[in-house]
């Protein structure tokens, strides 16, 4: 039998502890000083992080490939016989997510010594990104599910202070409070996952919770484990019905997170934090975070589980996207663009593709933020043709058209992302879409049945993708500049610039990373470097009656060559390019009437522009039935409760004034009888001072001589 | 040095240098002391101005290379030894209070320094000098283990603080010294016809010897009696105890601030230190240590803490609080055991700390309403909060509630006693035990009167709401251990545990 305090063991001590502390050490440094440097702040911290950025890449080549990675355990505090272990974990994924966040944490902190130049608070600014540099690079390198956990809060307390950080805006704090309430609920899920994991294990290191769950069986439809614990042996029983229960409960905190169905609708909101924010946070780490996660998890998620994801992932993916195709507001489309791929990570690790889940985690991170930093660069442009007399909204694609013959570079570095976006070949998009679909493609036959919809949903999303981002390409680029007609002011034109290097260096990067040369030179995901550095674990360690069935028995199934799977996807994306292009071209209908356009009415781009009612459906429905419910509590509080207690008090205030009775005739009285009796007995014993030396003379004799009197005798 | 040559004829002369010698590494804190004084004399003659500063960088020089060989004996102890031909006695006890003593000088100058009036011991070099002249005193009485050493150190002691106490100019202080003067002759003569009583006896001054142990074996109880409570009398006048006790209010309140808190501390536990030794060499069948000990603590604590209830005046307060303390301290000599003489040098070194710490605050008060009546004193705790709340911890610790040491301070004394009732089942033991406790309640009353006249009755507007940095820091540094070592009482009680006292 298994001991499991085995598993807990601290590993021999490794140097790489030092290099794990300092990449932790220089964002929090980073947090803490960046006020102290007041305008030089961007400089001091750009450093820091480029320093820690070095440090990564310097770790990842040092380590690549190593399987299983190495790990670093030791003991944080022990409680009885209770030993609560930290421990860190350097695999291929753990190592391209800390290049990444590093990497694009940089970029993002270029990209802000402009885009923030002129903001006061441009030191809080970055005290908040190094705060979240260092939460993010907790949860990619622990690997133990409390400190993930801890540093998932950590996230989520940096994201709602820079989604706040023009919190003078009233609706910047209320989308900070939403994305923290609804990642709050996602987080009650994650929470409970702990505990039945904790329950049962009584571990929640991830490695021993793998071996721990390698153990555990299923009996009579429970779920039994023993294990000796300090040589006693424990045997934990649940009912079978928890292990999935444990997986979906560890899942919602990645819906909360990672913005899935029901909970996404705080992302689009999330989009009143500053611009390079939301390339960094809700694009391309943070939302992440929550794939990430659950590819941590994924050995120990069970079939039902899984199947779930895999349904909650494609929802999410076809509702976003529908959401994307009707938006004015520029970062909204890239917003729901995000939520719609981050679906797509999700089915992909539902699917049981584990590989392909992440490989479009770690390419979506680039082209995402490229875009997010291009529509940065045109925002911020925007923003300097801003005078007082002339305001508008930077954001909105109502005002922009045209912006093509000013910022050329700009354009075409939104162009690549939006392509690889929409996943054509030689963008690597396309490499990591491809996977997903095969991957859904084999489950939904191994599955059969309804389950066809979940790949049905998956290819809808395809030409929706195209569809949306083309459509903003070419509202925001071709066409003529609809802003000066707008105000009519028409020297504003001449007035628009590219932005300048500070600016462009991040985004020219982003987009040259979205090229799929870079990953590998072919069309397959299979002969990516990237895509083969993260296998899917062959090993599955859930009970056998719980298992799903692996990736590599699916895929064999259904046959590993899909050449018309390809064709069919990028037939789709290219469709919906040429629709977009076809309904958006400059003097097309759509693109003219494009600068007049107001909320829309009929019903079916309502859906759309509404994000199909889902915020309405909260505010009206569940938020007016809680503060109901919470108006009876109050008033049951305010009447029932409080009337007893002030009963109860009354009662006492009576009994109170009888025993002040007692107190002060019968006990004070002895006091004071005490009191008067030592005054008399000082008044006493001091009398011999008479100040007379004689008499203090005699006084010490004959004390002197009554002691040895009364001693003799 | 004739007896000296007298004890030992066997040797030549030559040998008797040769040893002597020896010793002068077991007394380099002695030399020390005296080196300073020496110093101190020189320098006085050698200058007629601005003495001041190097008076007192003479002094703390003098004080800090005292501590350093100290520290240095202490950490390279390793045997017991007497020294100088059998007169001194060279051993952990006496190296422990040594030490403490030479923080309690260092501690008293610095009281002296915050007094606004602080020239009058640095002005000229002679109160300085005598000052130095006290601390030789006490650090022989630690040592002392021959009736005439004794006698001497004492002596020694008591002309110092003769003239301490009326160096000052003044009818009230003159007064006191005069007073002080006679009472203290009287009490050495009796000491004195004690010692001769038992030299006569056994015909030997050194108590250490078998010879003294057996003629006193020898010796009908009653005179034995006499004789040894008649010797008893000088050490209680340096103890302050019940019933030599009557001149400490007087003197107290006549005599400047940072010599009484010298006065209430270090004669006090050198004093002890000789009881201890006195109380250790003979057998509890011939003499009832315990009764007579007994009775001249529970007198002292009565009478003091009886008597400080009606006091006016902070420092004649204090000074019939030091009568009781001095019972206290007593308590755990009684209980006769090693837990008990622990517990009493805990207290001991917790007393010293306290009451530096409140002679302090009483300098500070005096600076800023140039009184230390209770009267006087009203509202200063609302006009200087800090130096209020440094006095209320003060006063709680002398009281011996927690979260101060003075609650560990009492806690391990009564402990000690309650303990060696268990086990000896002698009455006076419990007598002792039950009217302590009592007198603690009693002690509150006096000590809160202070707090309740700081920050309960309105003061005048006049007083100085600035507190100067030093005042501040001085304060802390005095008050802070005292609520440290509530909870760290154990780095005390361990270097006390490392004490050997067997003799």
């Amino acid at each position: 039998m298994t001991e499991l305090n085995d598993f807990l063991t601290p590993t021999a001590f490794n140097p790489l502890i030092y290099w794990v502390l300092a990449l932790f050490a220089l964002p929090l440094l980073s947090f803490f000083t960046s006020g102290l440097f007041k305008g030089k702040a961007p400089v001091w911290s750009g450093f820091l992080l480029a320093v820690n950025t070095c440090l990564s890449v310097y770790l990842a080549l040092q380590h690549w490939g190593l399987e299983p990675g190495v790990v670093i355990k030791g003991t944080w505090f022990e409680t009885g016989s209770t030993a609560f272990t930290y421990s860190f974990l350097l695999d291929n994924p753990a190592l391209i997510m800390l290049v990444i966040v590093n990497f694009i944490s940089l970029l993002v902190h270029i990209f802000s010594a402009e885009y923030m130049r002129h903001d006061k608070a441009k030191p809080r600014y970055y005290a908040y990104l190094g705060l979240f540099t260092f939460s993010m690079l907790g949860i990619v390198l622990f690997h133990n599910l409390l400190f993930i956990f801890i540093f998932w809060e950590l996230v989520g307390l940096s994201s709602y202070l820079l989604i706040g950080f023009w919190f003078e805006k009233k609706s910047a704090s209320l989308a900070a409070n939403k994305a923290f309430i609804m990642n709050r609920i996602g987080d009650l899920g994650f929470l409970t996952g702990l505990m039945i994991l904790y329950t049962q294990f009584e571990t929640l290191d991830l490695g021993a919770l793998k071996l721990l769950m390698g153990d555990s069986r299923i009996e009579d439809g429970n779920w039994v484990i023993n294990y000796l614990k300090n040589g006693e042996e424990v045997i934990h029983s649940l009912d079978g019905r928890w292990l999935s229960a444990a997986g979906i409960a560890l899942f919602c905190g990645a819906v909360g997170k990672s913005a899935q169905f029901p909970l996404q609708v705080w992302l689009p909101d999330a989009m009143e934090g500053p611009t390079p924010v939301s390339a960094l946070i809700h694009a391309a780490t943070m939302v992440a975070a929550g794939v990430f996660m659950l590819s941590r998890v994924f050995v120990l998620l069970d079939a039902q589980a899984l199947e779930v994801v895999a349904i909650v992932g494609a929802i999410t993916a076809l509702m976003a996207a529908v959401a994307a195709l009707s938006q004015f507001d520029i970062k909204k489309v890239l917003a729901y663009s995000t939520v719609s791929q981050l679906g797509y990570m999700v089915l992909a690790m539902g699917v049981g593709a584990y590989d392909a889940g992440l490989f479009h985690l770690f390419t979506h991170a680039f082209f995402k933020a490229g875009l997010f930093l291009s529509a940065g660069v045109i925002i911020h442009q925007l923003h300097k043709l801003e005078t007082d007399e002339v305001k508008f909204n930077t954001q909105d694609m109502r005002v922009m058209g045209g912006l093509r013959t000013y910022m050329p570079v700009t354009f075409f570095c939104f162009l690549f992302c939006s392509l690889s976006l929409a996943g054509l070949p030689a963008f690597s998009g396309f490499l990591s879409k491809e996977a997903i679909l095969i991957n859904t493609h084999a489950w939904s036959v191994e599955k059969g049945g309804g389950y066809y919809l979940i790949e049905l949903m998956a290819f809808a999303t395809v030409i929706l993708t195209a569809f949306y981002i083309m459509r903003a390409v070419m509202l925001v680029f071709t066409g003529k500049f609809r802003l000066p007609e707008l105000k009519g002011t028409p020297e504003i034109v001449g007035k628009l610039k590219e932005g300048n290097m500070t600016l462009l260096i991040p985004v020219v990067i982003l987009a040259v990373l979205s090229f799929s040369f870079v990953f590998g030179a072919s069309i397959s995901a299979e002969d990516s470097w990237l895509y083969q550095s993260v296998r899917t674990p062959r090993d599955t360690w859930v009970p056998k009656e719980y298992i799903a069935m692996s990736q590599a028995e699916m895929l064999a199934k259904a046959g590993t060559h899909h050449t018309w799977l390809e064709v069919l996807s990028v037939g789709l994306a290219l469709a919906g390019i040429v629709i977009a292009i076809l309904i958006y071209k400059p003097g097309a209908k759509l693109a003219e009437g494009f600068d007049g356009k107001r909320e829309p009415v009929s019903p079916i781009v309502q859906v759309s522009f509404y994000h199909w009612y889902q915020d309405v459906l909260y505010t009206k429905v569940i938020l007016k039935f809680i503060l109901t419910q919470s108006k009876m509590l109050a008033w049951f509080d305010e009447k029932i409760l409080d009337g007893c207690v002030n009963l109860l008090a009354r009662t006492q205030v009576v009994v109170a004034h009888l025993t002040g009775m007692f107190d002060r005739y019968i006990i004070d009285g002895f006091v004071h009888l005490t009191a008067f009796t030592s005054g008399k007995v000082g008044q006493l014993t001091r009398s011999i001072q008479t100040g007379n030396v004689q008499t203090y003379i005699l006084s010490a004799i004959a004390m002197l001589i009554m002691l040895l009197l009364w001693f003799a005798f | 040095m004739i007896s000296l040559l007298q004890t030992n004829n066997a040797s030549g002369l030559k040998d008797q240098l040769g040893n002597l010698s020896e010793d002068v590494w077991m007394l380099a804190p002695e030399i020390s002391v005296v080196i300073t004084l020496l110093l101190l004399l020189g320098f006085d003659l050698l200058f007629r101005k601005n003495k001041e500063t190097g008076l007192a960088a003479i002094a703390f020089c003098g004080l800090a290379s005292t501590f350093t060989l100290l520290t240095f004996q202490w950490v390279n102890f390793s045997t017991d030894f007497m020294v100088m031909g059998k007169l001194l006695r060279y051993d952990q006890l006496s190296l422990f209070l040594k030490l403490i003593f030479t923080l309690g000088g260092a501690l008293g100058l610095v009281i002296a320094t915050r007094n606004e009036n602080r020239n009058y011991l640095f002005r000229s070099g002679e109160s300085m000098v005598v000052l130095f002249g006290l601390l030789l005193g006490v650090f022989l009485m630690t040592m002392s283990v021959n009736l005439l050493m004794i006698y001497l150190s004492v002596e020694v002691v008591s002309i110092c603080s003769y003239i301490l106490t009326g160096i000052l100019k003044g009818k009230k202080k003159s007064e006191a010294a005069l007073k002080y003067l006679l009472f203290g002759a009287v009490s050495a003569a009796v000491m004195l016809y004690g010692i001769s009583w038992l030299y006569g006896f056994t015909g030997t001054l050194d108590i250490t010897s078998q010879a003294f142990i057996n003629g006193l074996s020898e010796v009908p109880a009653l005179p034995l009696a006499i004789a040894l409570i008649m010797t008893l009398g000088g050490i209680i006048f340096k103890l302050g105890a019940v019933p030599f006790h009557i001149w400490s209010p007087d003197v107290y309140e006549a005599a400047p601030t940072a010599v009484v808190s010298i006065f209430s501390t270090l004669p006090k536990l050198a004093a002890l230190t000789i009881l201890f030794r006195l109380v250790n060499i003979l057998p509890a069948e011939w003499f009832d240590w315990q009764l007579i000990l007994g009775v001249i603590a529970l007198a002292s604590m009565i009478f003091g803490n009886f008597s400080a209830l009606w006091q006016k005046d902070v420092k004649r307060m204090l000074a019939y609080s030091s009568i009781a303390h001095a019972g206290f301290l007593l308590v755990g000599l009684i209980a006769w055991t090693e837990a008990g003489n622990t517990a009493m040098l805990f207290y001991g070194a917790m007393y010293l700390v306290m009451n530096f710490a409140a002679f302090l605050l009483v300098a500070i008060m005096e600076k800023h309403t140039g009184s230390s009546t209770f009267e006087d004193l009203r509202g200063f705790g609302t006009a200087l909060p800090f130096a209020g709340v440094l006095a209320v911890v003060v006063m709680v610790s002398l009281t011996g509630l927690p979260p101060t040491v003075g609650f560990n301070a009492k806690l391990y004394v009564f402990s000690a006693i309650w303990e060696a009732y268990q086990v000896q089942n002698n009455p006076v033991l419990l007598w002792v035990f039950v009217v302590g406790l009592l007198n603690t309640v009693v002690a509150l009353f006096y000590y809160l009167k202070l707090p309740y006249y700081l920050f309960f009755k309105a003061g005048p507007e006049t007083i100085s709401k600035k507190l100067s940095a030093t005042d501040h820091i001085w304060g802390t540094i005095m008050v802070f251990p005292l609520l440290l070592w509530f909870f760290q009482s154990e780095w005390l009680m361990d270097i006390l545990n490392s004490i050997n006292f067997v003799f």
